[in-house]
C-alpha cells in the first residue's frame, strides 16, 4: 500500500496515486481518507523538490529519486526487540511510545498511567473528543499543499500519533516517542506523523528519539511530519535526537502553531543519517507568544545536514531566539537556513537568531542563508551567522598549558556547542544530549 | 508609531511630500532609432558607432542569446512585464560638436548642468576632477584629457576607445561580465550606446578623480551605459559615478554594466551616487535600474572597492560584486539605499572568494520609509582552495514608518575551513528615547532624525571621496527627514 517506486527521470512515488492508494483505512475515517487523496494529487503536481526551488536551494533530492523505496511490512517481533535493547535506551522516565517502520507497537512501548490528563492514540482510535481533534488540525498547521514531502507524508501516513494534553494540565513526566529502523535487507520507507495538542494553560515535554542500527544493509527514507497547537499560555518542550544511520534519509518537518503567550522550546541534536532535512516552521499566532529554537549537529564523513526554519510574528509582542551550533568534519556538508518573517501586525516583536558552524576538516562545507523579511517598524531583530575552523589561539593557549592537543580540540568544541546544548532547559535532557554530543567528539 | 512631539506629522507630510528636485526635461534634438528592439535595430546601433565587425558580432550574439533567456523573476520586487518594443534604443543630442574645452559646449546642455548643480568649472578648479560628461548616451564633453595623456591614463567614451584602443576593449569587454550573464546585462551587451573607458597603464596612480554624470534626457529612451574600467599592473584610480534624471510619467528601463579588472597590485575604487527619478507618491514612472556591477580582482593583492549612495530609481536591482582571483586581493562593498514612498530595492553583492588570504567586507545600510520595500541580498562564497579567505559583513536597515519593509538575504557558503566568514544584521527603527533626547536639547525634529540617520550611515559615508561625501550626505538628508513623525 505504501510502496513507492521510482523512475529514472526522478518522479518519485506513482504509486502513491495507483488505485486503492490510501485503502485499508479503518472505518469510518473519510476525512482521513479524503486528506490523503488530496494530498496524493499534490505530491503528484509538485513532485521531489530540486535545488532550483529556493527552499531545496542547498539540499539535492536526487539520490532519492534513484531508489526504488519499498512500504515496510510487519517486523519480525523478536528481531526488533533485541533492537530496541541494541540502541541501549535508558529506562522510560515516563511513558514511552515506540514505532517501529512508522507502526506502533504496543509490546514495546510502556504507558505511565499516573498521569492524568492526557491522552495518547491514533488518529482513528482514540476518544471522540480526540478524533474530532485531528480531524479538525491534521494537515492544517502543516500544509501538504506548499510542501511536497509533507504532501508525501500525509498520503502516505498510516495510524499515525495524537498527543493531547487538557487545558490546565502540568505533565510532571516527559513523554518519549522511539522511532526505530531495522536493519531491513531492501530499501524502506515510512511516513511518521504525530499531532501534539496542547490545550490552555497546559504544559508538557516530549522527546522524540529516531534511532537505526549504524550498518544499514539497505537504504532507508524517514519522512516524518510533526504538527504542534499550543492553546493559549501552553509550554511545550520539545527535544528530538537524531541517530539514524548513515544510509538513512531522514526527512523531519515540524510545524507549531501558538496562541497567546504560548510557548514553544525546541532542541533538535542530531549525529546520525545520510541526508537530514529537519524543517522547523513556527507561527506565532496571537500575542505574547514565544519560541526558542536551538539546536547541534555534528556530522561527518558524507553526512548532508540541513537545518531550515521559519518563524513567522503575526501578532503582536511575539518573541523569537534561535541557536544552532553544530561541527563539521570530513568531506559532510552543513546547511542552515532561517527565516524570520514579521507581518505588518505584529508590532513590538523581538527576534534573534545565531547559526554558526566549525569546520574540522578540508572538505568540510557550510551553506547558511539567515533571512530576515519584516513588514512592521516597531521591532528589534537580529540575525548572525558564521563559519570557520577552532581558533589558532585558544588552542595554542591550552597546549601551551600542557593539555594534549586533541584534547584541547574537543575542550574548544564542548564550549563552542555549549550555547547551544545550554538553550534546554530541561537538566536531564542537557546532560543527556551533551553527553551524546561529547561522546561523538571523543569517538572521532 | 507616536510623535514625539507636536508638529511632527506636519513636518513627515510636507517632507515626504517633496517633489522630486531634479525633475525637468531639456529640449534637444534627439537623433532618435526607431522604436522597438530587433536585430535591424543592433545593427544601426553598431553602424551608427561605426564599429569594427567583432563588435557587431558579439552584439548579435548577445542578442540571439538575449531572445532565449527568461526574466529573471527571483527578486524582491514586482513590477508589471517589461515591453522591449515599446521603447526606443538609440537617441544621440545632434550636432554633436567637437570640443576643446567646457566653453564650447551647448548652451542648453550648460544650463542642464547648472539646474542639476554640476559646477562643472568649480570642479575643475576646486576638487580636480575630469568630468566626461554623458548626455544621453554620448559624451558631449571630456576635461582633463592632457593632464591624464601625461600620466598615459585613458579615460574616454567606450565608442571612441573602440576605435582608438580596439586591442584593450576586445580583450576586456565582457571578459567579467559575459554577454551571457543575466537578461539584462546580456540586453546591455546587445545595444549598449556608450560609457565610460578607463585604462590606467602599470604603476600610474592616477591624478585626479575620474568623474561620469550620465542623465536619461529623451523620453523613452532606455539607457544602456557599458564601463570598462581596467588597472594596470601597481596603478590606482578612483571612478565616481552619480546621477540625476528628469521626470516622467513612463517607466524607463536603465540596464547598465560595469567591469572592472584590477591586475596585480592595482587598485579601484568606484563610487556611486544613484538618485534617478523614483517616481511619485503614488508610485507611479520612475526608473527601473537594472545594473549589472562587477569587478575581478585578476592579480594577487589587487584591491576594488565599491561604495553607493542608492537613493533614486522606483525599482532598483543593483549588486556590485567582486571576484577576488588573485592571492591576497581585496574587496569591498559600502551600500546606502534608501527606499521612500513606493520605491522597491533589491541590492546586495556578491564576493566570490577564490585566491588565497583573499579578504572582503560588506557594510550595507538600508533605510526603509513609506511605503518603501527594500531587500539587502549578498552572497559571499569561499571555494574550495580560498585558503585563508576572510569575510566580515554587516548589514543594518532603519524602518521609518509601520508600513515599509526592510528584508535581509544573505547566502553564505564556506567550503574551506581555514576561512573565517561573519555575517551579522539588525533591524530595528529610531526610537523614540533617540529622537527625545535630541528634541530635548533643542533640535528639530528632522534634524534629530538627520543626526540619527547620518550617524547610522557613517561607516559608508565616510568611505565616500569628499566631493561625493557632501552631496551624499545632503541627499541622506533630503530623502529622510520628512519619513519621521
Amino acid at each position: 500500500m505504501l510502496g513507492m517506486e521510482a523512475r529514472r527521470d526522478g518522479v518519485l512515488g506513482l504509486s502513491l496515486l495507483a488505485p486503492g492508494f490510501g485503502a485499508g483505512e479503518p472505518a469510518g475515517s473519510s476525512w482521513l481518507s479524503r486528506l490523503k487523496a488530496e494530498a496524493a494529487r499534490d505530491f503528484a503536481a509538485q513532485g521531489l523538490p530540486t535545488r532550483r526551488r529556493e527552499a531545496w536551494k542547498y539540499t539535492d533530492l536526487k539520490p532519492l529519486a534513484e531508489i526504488a523505496f519499498r512500504a515496510p511490512v510487519t517486523d519480525d517481533s523478536a528481531s526488533v526487540r533485541t533492537l530496541a535493547d541494541l540502541l541501549d535506551l535508558p529506562p522510560p522516565e515516563g511513558s514511552r511510545l515506540v514505532f517501529v517502520h512508522g507502526r506502533y507497537r504496543p509490546d514495546l512501548s510502556f504507558c505511565d498511567l499516573s498521569e492524568t490528563g492526557v491522552s495518547m492514540s491514533p488518529f482513528n482510535a482514540g476518544t471522540g473528543d480526540d478524533k474530532a481533534l485531528a480531524a479538525r488540525l491534521l494537515g492544517r498547521i502543516a500544509t501538504a499543499a506548499d510542501q511536497p514531502l509533507v504532501a508525501l507524508n500525509t498520503a502516505g501516513m498510516e495510524d499515525g500519533l495524537c498527543i493531547h494534553v487538557c487545558a490546565g494540565v502540568h505533565l510532571q513526566r516527559p513523554i518519549e516517542i522511539v522511532s526505530l529502523g531495522s536493519a531491513a535487507s531492501e530499501p524502506l520507507a515510512w511516513h511518521g506523523r504525530t499531532l501534539i495538542v496542547l490545550d490552555d494553560g497546559a504544559r508538557a515535554t516530549v522527546i522524540e528519539r529516531q534511532c537505526a542500527p549504524a550498518e544499514m544493509p539497505a537504504p532507508a527514507l524517514v519522512n516524518a511530519v510533526t504538527e504542534i497547537a499550543l492553546g493559549a499560555a501552553a509550554q511545550l518542550c520539545h527535544y528530538r535526537q537524531q541517530a539514524l544511520g548513515t544510509a538513512g534519509f531522514h526527512i523531519n518537518a515540524v510545524a507549531a502553531a501558538l496562541g497567546s503567550d504560548a510557548v514553544y522550546e525546541a532542541f533538535t541534536l542530531t549525529t546520525g543519517g545520510g541526508l537530514v532535512r529537519n524543517d522547523t516552521s513556527v507561527t506565532l499566532d496571537a500575542p505574547g507568544a514565544e519560541t526558542r529554537l536551538a539546536g547541534a549537529y555534528l556530522v561527518d564523513g558524507t553526512q548532508h545536514l540541513d537545518t531550515t526554519t521559519l518563524i513567522e510574528h503575526r501578532a503582536p509582542r511575539t518573541t523569537c531566539r534561535e541557536v544552532f551550533k553544530g561541527v563539521v568534519d570530513g568531506t559532510a556538508e552543513a546547511v542552515f537556513q532561517g527565516r524570520i518573517v514579521v507581518q505588518r501586525d505584529a508590532q513590538g516583536t523581538n527576534a534573534n537568531q545565531l547559526s554558526k558552524a566549525l569546520l574540522l576538516s578540508d572538505g568540510a562545507r557550510v551553506n547558511q542563508k539567515p533571512e530576515l523579511e519584516i513588514y512592521a517598524d516597531d521591532v528589534k531583530c537580529s540575525h548572525g551567522a558564521a563559519a570557520g575552523q577552532i581558533d589558532r589561539e585558544a588552542l595554542f593557549y591550552l597546549r601551551s598549558r600542557g593539555v594534549p592537543a586533541s584534547v584541547a580540540q574537543r575542550l574548544l568544541i564542548e564550549g563552542f556547542l555549549g550555547d547551544a546544548l545550554s538553550q534546554i532547559s530541561d537538566e536531564t535532557v542537557r546532560e543527556a544530549f551533551s553527553r551524546t554530543a561529547f561522546a561523538w567528539l571523543q569517538d572521532r | 508609531m507616536a510623535a514625539p512631539g507636536a508638529g511632527g506629522t506636519d513636518v513627515l507630510n510636507e517632507l515626504v511630500g517633496q517633489s522630486y528636485k531634479y525633475g525637468f526635461v531639456t529640449d534637444i534634438e534627439a537623433d532618435t532609432a526607431p522604436k522597438g528592439l530587433s536585430e535591424e535595430i543592433v545593427r544601426f546601433i553598431s553602424a551608427r558607432k561605426d564599429e569594427p565587425e567583432w563588435l557587431l558580432s558579439w552584439r548579435l550574439k548577445a542578442y540571439r542569446h538575449w531572445l532565449t533567456m527568461p526574466e529573471p523573476t527571483w527578486a524582491k520586487v514586482s513590477f508589471p512585464p517589461l515591453d522591449y518594443q515599446d521603447a526606443y534604443y538609440y537617441s544621440a543630442p545632434k550636432n554633436l560638436p567637437k570640443l576643446e574645452s567646457l566653453d564650447d559646449i551647448d548652451p542648453e546642455i550648460k544650463r542642464t548642468y547648472d539646474k542639476l548643480g554640476i559646477p562643472l568649472h568649480e570642479q575643475q578648479i576646486l576638487a580636480g576632477v575630469a568630468v566626461d560628461a554623458v548626455f544621453d548616451s554620448v559624451s558631449v564633453a571630456t576635461t582633463f584629457k592632457k593632464k591624464l595623456e601625461e600620466y598615459g591614463v585613458i579615460f574616454c567614451p567606450i565608442s571612441e576607445a573602440v576605435q582608438k584602443h580596439p586591442e584593450l576593449v576586445r580583450k576586456y569587454l565582457g571578459s567579467v561580465v559575459p554577454y551571457t550573464d543575466n537578461k539584462h546585462a546580456t540586453l546591455n551587451s546587445a545595444v549598449f550606446t556608450d560609457g565610460s573607458f578607463v585604462y590606467v597603464p602599470p604603476g600610474v596612480r592616477c591624478p585626479m578623480e575620474l568623474s561620469t554624470y550620465f542623465r536619461i534626457n529623451a523620453a523613452k529612451t532606455g539607457q544602456f551605459e557599458r564601463t570598462l574600467i581596467i588597472a594596470d599592473r601597481g596603478s590606482y584610480v578612483s571612478y565616481l559615478e552619480g546621477c540625476t534624471a528628469p521626470m516622467r510619467d513612463e517607466n524607463q528601463l536603465h540596464a547598465a554594466v560595469v567591469e572592472l579588472v584590477a591586475l596585480d597590485d592595482a587598485e579601484i575604487k568606484y563610487s556611486t551616487v544613484q538618485n534617478w527619478y523614483p517616481g511619485d507618491e503614488q508610485g507611479r514612472g520612475g526608473i527601473f535600474n537594472f545594473v549589472t556591477k562587477r569587478g575581478a580582482c585578476r592579480g594577487r593583492n589587487s584591491k576594488i572597492s565599491w561604495t553607493q549612495v542608492e537613493t533614486g530609481s522606483a525599482i532598483t536591482w543593483k549588486y556590485p560584486s567582486c571576484i577576488l582571483q588573485g592571492d591576497n586581493s581585496v574587496g569591498e562593498f559600502y551600500s546606502i539605499a534608501i527606499t521612500n514612498n513606493y520605491q522597491q530595492a533589491d541590492t546586495g553583492t556578491k564576493m566570490i572568494h577564490l585566491g588565497r588570504n583573499t579578504r572582503s567586507r560588506i557594510i550595507s545600510k538600508g533605510i526603509s520609509a513609506g511605503h518603501g520595500q527594500q531587500t539587502y541580498r549578498g552572497l559571499v562564497r569561499v571555494a574550495a582552495r580560498a585558503e585563508g579567505a576572510r569575510n566580515h559583513t554587516q548589514c543594518d536597515s532603519l524602518l521609518i514608518g509601520s508600513t515599509c519593509g526592510a528584508h535581509t538575504v544573505p547566502y553564505i557558503e564556506s567550503h574551506n575551513r581555514s576561512a573565517v566568514v561573519e555575517h551579522e544584521a539588525t533591524t530595528s527603527r529610531i526610537s523614540d528615547d533617540q529622537l527625545f533626547y535630541c528634541r530635548q536639547r533643542g533640535l528639530t525634529l528632522e534634524d534629530a532624525v538627520a543626526l540619527v540617520v547620518n550617524g547610522f550611515c557613517r561607516d559608508v559615508l565616510q568611505q565616500l571621496p569628499m566631493e561625493f561625501a557632501v552631496e551624499a550626505q545632503k541627499l541622506v538628508g533630503i530623502s529622510l527627514e520628512g519619513s519621521v513623525g
